[in-house]
């Protein structure tokens, strides 16, 4: 729509920024890209979100928006094309349910298994584990929305990416190929998409950052 | 059209009348069988009837549904197909007195949707392998059942129910207004953790809990404001997700012995805790709180005991 202003403030190495920016891009829709630095967080950012101070935040037209599965449902309603919710109600609720157990179960888990040692994090390993074996059960098709790129597979396709890199990082294997073919090949399948493979920010960069804050983070705790 | 009767009671009446040219509108009065009926003979008495569009192009057909029990308004035929689930049968699998729960039994009275409520308790083998069937994901309530379908997830529920029974919105029809409340939705759910360590721990984490409950608070009594509920002049998804307050926080303070929400220091609050429990859809469907202290004092001792409480 021409004459609208879409702002998206946002962190390279967010996931939860790479869903909003993958829903921007597989519906076409123009947008200002502003890199937030969180260690001095901008008055623009604190005027937005002020009771969060994260990102990612959409701006439409002055309006701020912030979580990232909110403003994911925001912008499927607002932008018609490529409708990334399926159309009826049931299978929305599908959708719905599987974007927030990654949300609720997998990334905490993720994040002790990532932060962690010792038992905490084998028994956090474990559980990202026995996540991933429930949403293996739960792909219907090539997508997890069926055949096009859908709502899940924006809202969980992140993982495909991010879990290789904590698994390389933490020593923990936690995609199981044999155990988890079809997760596995969904993950490629999703992160191979023209559009999709675009935003995904670079490998080394991505791990080189996160093997950082993992060693500050361990470092820090006491 | 045609119709097509299949049972043996109900009265069929339609009225045709032409509106203008290009639309030609059809009123149906379908008499179902009442769910006590329906006791007496068993399998409920449906009818089908076949709606075939025959105008031609540029013209569309618009059919009235209505029942005893439901009226879908006037729509057009292509919506009238997804419109016939509407009328299936509605089950709320739940605990007393989950909150969770009572988030769903609201939805549908407010609603005012027809449902059977199926009350468990998880120590009865028959109910948790209804839960494992329905719900393996988490094998927790609230499940609702529509049509045999189930959906699990208070906030998913939630959704489902205001997508396929669009009366009495729960959620404003603006795209950014509906970002807004499901944002606040979206925080209450976070924060609930603070309620519930809240309810839990005691010495230093308590202090913790309490503090971090107390800011919540403050946030959501500047989202009150001076409003009569969160979703405005009406009761919307946020009132129902927070609906808990209402139902047990005070229950939950005695309990604990800590009041924290005083309506000297959450005024709005306070009020908008008295006009949710006064709501004609609400009012009939909360637990009384004799039988809500001693549900929450026992679940307590059973986590702290009574000689490390503080």
């Amino acid at each position: 729509m021409a004459g609208e202003s879409v702002t998206l403030i946002g962190l390279w190495s967010s996931p939860f920024v790479l869903r909003v920016k993958w829903a921007l891009e597989v519906k076409g829709i123009e947008y200002q890209y502003v890199e937030e630095d969180l260690s001095n967080k901008s008055a623009m950012l604190l005027q937005y979100n002020p009771v969060y101070k994260k990102v990612p935040v959409l701006v439409h037209d002055g309006k701020p928006l912030a979580e990232s599965l909110v403003i994911l449902e925001y912008i499927d309603e607002t932008w018609k094309q490529t409708p990334l919710l399926p159309h009826d109600p049931y299978e929305k609720a599908k959708a719905r349910f599987w974007s927030r157990f990654v949300d609720e179960k997998c990334v905490p888990a993720l994040i002790t298994t990532f932060f962690k040692g010792g038992e905490e994090q084998q028994k956090a390993g474990q559980e990202v584990r026995e996540n991933l074996k429930i949403l293996e059960g739960g792909i219907e098709g090539k997508h997890f929305g069926g055949e096009k790129i859908g709502f899940v597979d924006i809202a969980i396709g992140w993982l495909g990416y991010w879990i290789p890199i904590v698994e390389e990082i933490v020593g923990i294997n936690l995609i199981d190929k044999e155990l988890m073919p079809k997760l596995d090949a969904w993950f490629h399948d999703f992160l191979e998409h023209p559009v999709i493979k675009e935003c995904i920010p670079p490998r080394d960069k991505l791990l080189n950052h996160n093997k950082a804050s993992r060693k500050v983070s361990t470092s820090s705790s006491t | 059209m045609k119709e097509n009767k299949n049972g043996n009671s109900g009265i069929l009446a339609i009225s045709a009348c032409r509106v203008s040219r290009y639309v030609l509108a059809l009123v149906f009065v379908l008499a179902f069988a009442s769910p006590s009926a329906s006791n007496i003979f068993p399998g409920f008495i449906k009818w089908h009837v076949f709606i075939v569009d025959d105008l031609s192009n540029n013209q569309n057909l618009l059919c009235h549904c209505k029942s005893s029990d439901d009226d879908l308004g006037i729509q057009t035929l292509p919506q009238v197909v997804e419109l016939h689930h509407r009328m299936g049968e509605v089950k709320l699998l739940g605990v007393w007195p989950s909150p969770y729960v009572y988030r769903i039994i609201w939805a549908l009275e407010v609603k005012g949707i027809k449902y059977e409520y199926v009350q468990g308790e998880f120590h009865k083998p028959d109910f948790t392998d209804l839960l494992l069937k329905y719900n393996p994901v988490y094998k927790k309530v609230p499940v609702l059942l529509h049509d045999g379908k189930p959906i699990a997830e208070s906030t998913v529920i939630l959704e489902y129910i205001e997508e396929t029974w669009p009366q009495r919105p729960l959620l404003p029809q603006d795209p950014y207004e509906r970002a807004v409340a499901r944002f606040w939705v979206s925080f209450a759910e976070e924060k609930s953790i603070s309620f519930m360590s809240f309810f839990v721990t005691v010495g230093e984490e308590f202090q913790k809990a309490t503090k971090e409950v107390k800011e919540v608070l403050k946030v959501l009594e500047e989202t009150i404001a001076d409003k009569r509920y969160f979703g405005g002049e009406d009761i919307g998804v946020l009132d129902i997700n927070l609906g808990w307050i209402a139902l047990s926080f005070g229950v939950i303070e005695d309990v604990v012995g800590v009041k924290v929400l005083v309506v000297s220091d959450f005024p709005g609050l306070f009020t908008w805790i008295q006009n949710f429990r006064e709501h004609p859809a609400i009012k009939t469907n909360l637990p009384s709180y004799p039988e809500l202290f001693t549900y929450y004092k026992q679940k307590r001792e059973t986590i702290i005991p009574s000689d490390v409480a503080s």
